[in-house]
């Protein structure tokens, strides 16, 4: 089925930030190089993708386009960005985005500890209690991020059966590269990633025999009844409301969850068991030499129950309980809004984003969408 | 439909500049669409493609708003950083509004939503700041958490625009360049490499400020004035085709350099200038706190100091001493938890059974844990001996008690026997008949009970003895010759007593007078209380807690005195890192270097002398409130005042010492911890002083050669120097009064380190009292006469207060000497000491000075400053009753002092030698009751000192290492990348014409 966005998205695939102004004479050409007439003469085109191509929706993958995506950063998007590569996009101008947000962290931590006074026994022992919590902080500060996201994520998987990060390699034209040795001649986003072209029209992808995702299944979950073809009219728009308020409680709960973590971070339960000892019960416990399975299993139970699990329990609940008055009242208001917005974030989601009693208006409204010059 | 454009063997459909507004301009495709020609002509055998546009039908509300046709009004921002700081501040506002309708309505689009991010990054990072805030004790820490905060955000923000600022400098590109677009949303031009909206060039003034159509075309007479300026800037070829895309293009490729520089190094610079942005806060704000607080307690004081002076009235006679009027009018409350507690334990009639007595008692103990009070509550309830003793109260129903058990006792006893053995007992025992409550009420009378409510111990004791007597006195004559009678009355006395215990047990309890144990708990707690109120002013000044103004100074002054001594980062290391040891011996070396050059020593001194009236004033201003002087006693004495005249006239005397004591240890601390912060930042300039006159000092010790063989010879003190010459005798001192001046104050250590130095087989220091005896008064003597010129200095208005500081130190000298001296004999055990501080030499100098009246004045401050601290051993002793002095007698002592100072001394008929004598015969100036303990804790030594100061001065050089070295590593980095920008380099081989013709050519 052909609808205007899907010609529309495949028109117009500007980037994220588009705009209305006159597009010019430098925009991107969409028609590949060999596409002349009469010229047959032209590299090889050896891409790995050679158009836009929905990628296996597993954890494997996943992690896989992760790490390359990560690798990328560096290996790539930094060259290509110093250099000034003409063809550079802001899909990589995201990616570098990343690293000072990762960097400054941990750096801001070390700029700390090294202030600390560390010469003498007792300041020495400080100081690492002080690097110990900060470094829980950097942790558990990206942690809660993460958490806030996955949060939403599979709440819209549960609900929906969409997987907001389901990769697609979007595939790039290599014409413009030629003036440079490093080729990039692919993105790998997700298909949800943009509410404006949100790339449903892979989801329709002929080529492949059993398709990745089970439209009707999606239809399904929406709480369309009926006829599937008319439901992806239905769904579509629902669909990018599902994607504009997961993202918008994405970055609300990141809030919170750092909070949280950062909190949690600062309780007195991590100062019971010492950083050296957890290092030292992985490296030897259980990755030592001359020890019997059974007790690296018991190492890793304790490294991961005695060392991380219980604190973080424990730590939950000093936060809760806090030191002092102000710190108690702190602590339970950031557990409690944190979980108040969690819960409104879910039950919006869900409720909001249903087709089920979602007015299908006539094609008249479209007339009041239209924006009045 | 579709399926049958995916077919049509083209990458994708091309976008042509015309095709964005699909919907309003339902056009006939072929004539439109070059493309579709394009496929015509390639593939005219395919004839039955035909393209239909498709019908637009948007059947919900949300399908993509805003794709009608509109006239291209981007605009180009300029503005200076305040403006847009403001627009960024404004903006938040509408970042609310996307969230809103984002979260709530699912409206938005992808540069909305994108925005939220900023919003809650912010947001959340105010939460942290919080959470961190409230996890700090103090208001500094709490403070620069959001201090931090703040210039993590402000460096964020400003990074990029100083990054920026050489790039536009150099190539003319503003790398931040802001614009408008027709949505009147704010974005950065080159955000998207892929995007370069040029239009917005169009109608911009040379100096980059957008202009109307009107306005430009009245003032130049081409397009893109702008854009050529900076194609000049970045030095595109002249004339050539098409410069302008040209000028664009290479302005991207300079923009992406700079902005990826910017991702590169804001992950480094962010925290660093943050860092140093806070650093350079952290002063103002600690300052700006410590005032402030410093001000608030004091105002809080001064109220509380009033309504004390009005409850106490005049003469000493307070016109207040009820307790619950006292508490109300010092705003005192209990708090309710202590007082719901305190009164669950009492019941309402008084009576407590053992086990709630215990209870009470534990609570007392643990709500007046170290005060003392608990002490006097016990001795207050022990005044009225039915709250310690367990009571038993005598009514019907306990006699009717006394019948049964008497009773029971018998049956009991007889019933156990075997049939066989009762018949052999006689018929008054087997059928006892028992005691009748009149027996009872007889037997009360007889043993004087009759009446009493209330048994006490005694008195249940005597009951138990006469019931038992009583019982058995019925049957006494049937058991006469009958063994088994005689053993079964036995038994029954044995059963009767035990039950009667049992009875007491069960009827036991205390009784506690409600009104006046309430009263004493409530006295009490008020005590405590005023204590915690007078604590918050001790923690806003003198208190050794993080944030007191004692604690800032003793943070930063010390770092300042090792900067002044001017130690080398080798040395710092050492004093840091290694043993008091070494580290004496790296100070030792430096104080020698500094005693060698007399301008150099001149001018440590004086830098150090400002550091140390900059440490002891502070402090002596929070003393002054709080204990004032002799002559004008601050809030802790008239507290203790008032609240000894109301313990005596509640309670009596027992209180009234516990009061005494309570306070008086708290006068005693403070005027102990001002002790200890001027010994330790004078000791410094103490040591410098010994050390520049080091072979003097010895040689006053030893003795010139004549004296020191003289005294080796004959005198047998000095029989430790029996194996040395004078020479060696000397430089084996000098090495001593180094080491000692700057380590611990401990006596056994000294004496150690003195028989370090003498050859082996020599006898110890033992026996040489007069040695340390010369030894205490050179190290803690005056100082020299160049040490307090220099300390004194040419600056006029500043002669006086240095003048101050010198007595200052020559008072504290004084006081440790006196202190340390009453170790000494404990040392020599030869009596000398124990009246070595009566004689003359040690004070009398300054008594003696009083009746010269050219040397009076200064006396008189003297010997008045050593009074003054005498405050802190005014608890001495108090308990056990064996008090030396009082406050009272010190300000009687003081006021005979003044007496010379007014010259009233010096007058006709008063008794001048009388008064001297008095000075001198005082105990006010014995320093008998100096104990080991405060002359070692008071002040910090030397070492210690710049040791520990050290380890600060190293710990902010290993940070400033470190932060500078990230700035300097990413500006080199910066620097390198913006010198490279703009150029060809592999990613950016420069395709002439030429090139690409041959290309297509090939």
């Amino acid at each position: 089925m052909v609808t205007v966005s899907n010609i529309t998205n495949n028109k117009l695939n500007i980037p994220v930030n588009s705009s209305s102004l006159p597009v010019s004479s430098t925009e991107k050409s969409y028609i590949s190089q060999n596409f002349h007439a009469g010229d047959n003469s032209h590299d090889v085109d050896n891409r790995k993708y050679k158009e836009d191509k929905i990628l296996p929706n597993t954890f494997m993958n996943r992690m896989r386009i992760n790490l390359s995506k990560t690798l990328d950063i560096p290996l790539v998007h930094f060259p290509r960005g110093l250099a000034g590569a003409p063809d550079y996009t802001f899909y990589e101008f995201l990616q570098t985005a990343k690293f000072p947000y990762y960097l400054g962290g941990p750096i801001l931590a070390a700029l700390f500890y090294a202030g600390v006074k560390k010469d003498n026994f007792k300041s020495a022992r400080a100081a690492q209690g002080v690097a110990k919590h900060m470094a829980l902080g950097v942790g558990l500060y990206y942690l809660g991020a993460a958490f806030a996201k996955s949060l939403v994520n599979h709440t819209v998987r549960f609900t929906r059966g969409i997987d907001l990060r389901h990769p697609y390699a979007k595939a790039i034209s290599t014409s413009t590269s030629k003036t440079g040795d490093f080729k990039k001649d692919v993105e790998y986003r997700t298909l949800y990633e943009s509410s404006e072209f949100t790339r449903t029209d892979l989801i329709y992808d002929h080529d492949v025999k059993k398709s990745e995702i089970d439209t009707e299944k999606i239809a399904r979950k929406y709480g369309v009844k009926g006829d599937v073809n008319d439901a992806d009219q239905t769904v579509k728009p629902l669909i990018k409301k599902t994607i504009i308020m997961a993202r918008a409680w994405q970055y609300a709960l990141t809030a919170f969850f750092v909070t949280l973590g950062i909190g949690m971070a600062n309780q007195k339960a991590w100062d019971k068991m010492s950083s050296e000892g957890f290092k030292k019960t992985i490296s030897k416990g259980i990755f030592g030499r001359k020890i019997s399975l059974k007790n690296r299993l018991h190492n890793a139970k304790i490294v991961s129950y005695d060392y991380i699990l219980k604190p973080f329990g424990e730590s939950f609940k000093q936060f809760w309980h806090g030191h002092s008055k102000a710190s108690s009242i702190v602590g339970k208001s950031v557990i409690l809004s944190a979980a108040a917005a969690t819960l409104l974030a879910m039950s919006l989601i869900t409720a909001k984003t249903s087709a089920r009693g979602h007015k299908i208006e006539s094609s008249g409204a479209n007339r009041q969408n239209e924006v009045a010059e | 439909m579709g399926n049958l454009i995916q077919n049509i063997p083209v990458n994708r459909p091309q976008q042509t500049t015309v095709a964005r507004p699909v919907q309003s301009q339902p056009v006939l495709a072929a004539n439109v669409n070059p493309l579709l020609n394009e496929i015509k002509n390639r593939y005219p055998q395919d004839k039955i493609y035909t393209y239909i546009l498709a019908e637009p039908i948007s059947p919900a509300r949300t399908t993509p708003a805003g794709v009608s046709a509109r006239q291209a009004s981007g605009e180009l921002i300029k503005e200076n950083i305040f403006q847009s700081m403001s627009r960024t501040v404004k903006s938040y506002g509408d970042y609310a509004k996307y969230f809103y309708n984002a979260a709530f309505k699912g409206e938005g689009k992808d540069y909305s939503v994108g925005k939220i991010n900023d919003l809650t990054l912010r947001a959340g990072s105010l939460g942290i700041a919080t959470v961190l805030a409230t996890s700090k004790m103090f208001p500094f820490a709490k403070g620069m958490e959001f201090v931090g905060l703040a210039t993590w955000f402000a460096s964020m923000a400003i990074w990029p625009k100083v990054l920026g600022m050489p790039i536009k400098a150099i190539y003319g590109v503003d790398i931040n360049q802001k614009y408008k677009d027709s949505d009147g949303r704010v974005k950065d031009v080159f955000e998207d490499n892929q995007y370069r909206p040029m239009d917005i060039y169009r109608y911009v003034d040379k100096n980059g400020r957008p202009l109307t159509k009107e306005e430009y075309q009245a003032k130049y007479d081409h397009d893109y004035v702008y854009l050529e300026k900076i194609g000049d800037k970045l030095g595109i070829e002249k004339g050539i085709k098409d410069r302008n895309e040209a000028t664009m293009n290479k302005m991207g490729q300079v923009a992406v350099q700079g902005k990826t520089l910017g991702m590169l190094t804001a992950g480094v610079m962010t925290p660093v200038l943050s860092s140093l942005a806070a650093d350079a806060l952290q002063n103002p704000l600690k300052n700006l706190i410590e005032t402030s607080r410093y001000q608030r307690q004091t105002e809080e004081l001064k109220k509380f100091e009033q309504t004390v002076e009005t409850l106490l009235g005049k003469n000493g006679r307070p016109r207040v001493t009820d307790i619950d009027k006292l508490s109300e009018s010092l705003g005192i409350t209990i708090p309710e938890k202590t007082q719901k507690q305190f009164e669950s334990l009492i019941p309402q009639n008084g009576e407590l059974t053992p086990e709630q007595f215990k209870k009470l008692n534990k609570f007392l103990e643990k709500e007046f844990y170290g005060s003392g009070f608990y002490t006097s509550i016990e001795a207050a309830m022990k005044k009225d001996a039915r709250m310690t003793e367990p009571f038993v109260t005598v009514n019907q129903e306990f006699k009717q008690q006394l019948v049964n058990i008497v009773k029971q006792s018998f049956d009991e006893v007889v019933s156990k026997l075997p049939d066989d053995k009762k018949a052999l007992l006689p018929e008054k025992i087997r059928n006892y008949e028992g005691l009748k409550s009149q027996d009872i009420d007889n037997l009360f009378k007889e043993i004087y009970l009759d009446g009493v409510s209330d048994l006490n111990k005694t008195q249940q004791n005597l009951l138990k003895r006469h019931l038992s007597t009583a019982a058995i006195m019925t049957v006494d004559n049937e058991k006469q010759g009958n063994n088994l009678a005689r053993e079964a009355v036995d038994r029954a006395r044995q059963l009767i007593n035990d039950k009667l215990e049992a009875l007491y047990d069960s009827k036991r309890h205390h009784i506690v007078s409600r009104t006046q144990i309430e009263k004493i708990f409530k006295f009490a707690e008020m005590n405590r209380q005023i204590r915690g109120r007078l604590n918050l002013f001790e923690k806003a000044t003198i208190k050794n807690i993080a944030e007191s103004a004692t604690a800032i100074s003793w943070e930063t002054l010390p770092q300042k005195y090792v900067k002044a001594l001017g130690f080398t980062n080798k040395e710092l290391a050492v004093l840091a890192t290694t043993d008091s040891t070494k580290a004496t011996r790296v100070i030792a070396e430096r104080f020698e270097k500094i005693a060698a050059d007399s301008e150099k020593y001149k001018k440590v001194l004086q830098t150090m002398s400002e550091y140390a009236k900059g440490a002891i004033s502070k402090e002596e201003k929070a003393v002054i409130q709080l204990i004032g002087t002799i002559e004008n006693p601050g809030i802790l004495f008239k507290v203790k005042d008032l609240m000894e005249s109301s313990a005596h006239a509640n309670f009596g005397g027992y209180f009234k010492d516990t009061i005494t004591t309570y306070y008086l240890r708290k006068i005693s601390s403070v005027q102990r911890k001002l002790r200890n912060t001027i010994d330790s930042f004078v000791r410094p300039i103490k040591a410098l002083d010994v050390f520049k006159n080091l072979d003097n000092l010895a040689e006053r010790i030893v003795g010139d050669i004549g004296t020191f063989n003289f005294r080796r010879e004959h005198d047998w003190h000095y029989q430790m120097f029996e194996k040395m010459d004078a020479s060696k005798a000397k430089a084996a001192m000098a090495r001593y009064l180094k080491d000692t001046v700057l380590t611990r104050n401990d006596i056994n250590n000294w004496t150690t380190k003195m028989e370090a130095e003498l050859p082996l087989g020599t006898r110890g220091f033992k026996n040489s009292f007069p040695v340390l005896c010369s030894i205490a008064e050179q190290i803690f003597g005056e100082l020299h006469l160049e040490t307090a010129a220099a300390i004194t200095g040419d600056n006029m208005d500043k002669i006086a207060e240095n003048k101050a500081l010198i007595r200052k130190i020559n008072v504290n000298n004084w006081i440790m000497k006196a202190r340390f001296l009453r170790i000494d004999y404990k040392l020599s055990e030869q009596g000398g000491g124990k009246n070595y501080m009566r004689q003359d030499n040690a004070l009398g100098g300054f008594i003696e000075d009083l009746k010269n009246r050219s040397k009076v004045q200064e006396a008189y401050k003297f010997l008045s400053e050593v009074l003054e601290d005498r405050i802190a051993d005014l608890g001495e002793n108090i308990s056990d009753g064996t008090q030396r002095f009082t406050f009272e007698k010190l300000q009687n002592y003081k006021k005979l002092l003044r007496d010379f100072a007014s010259g009233r001394a010096f007058e006709a008929g008063y008794n001048l030698d009388g008064a001297i004598n008095c000075l001198k015969e005082s105990s006010c100036f014995e320093f008998l009751t100096a104990n080991k303990a405060v002359a070692e804790a008071s002040g910090k030594n030397v070492t210690e000192f710049l040791a520990s100061a050290a380890q600060n001065v190293r710990s902010r050089n290993k940070w400033l290492k470190l932060v500078y070295g990230l700035l300097a590593g990413t500006v080199a980095v910066s620097a390198y990348t913006i010198a490279k920008m703009g150029k060809n380099n592999n990613l950016n081989k420069e395709i002439k014409n030429k090139q690409s013709l041959q290309g297509a050519l090939k």
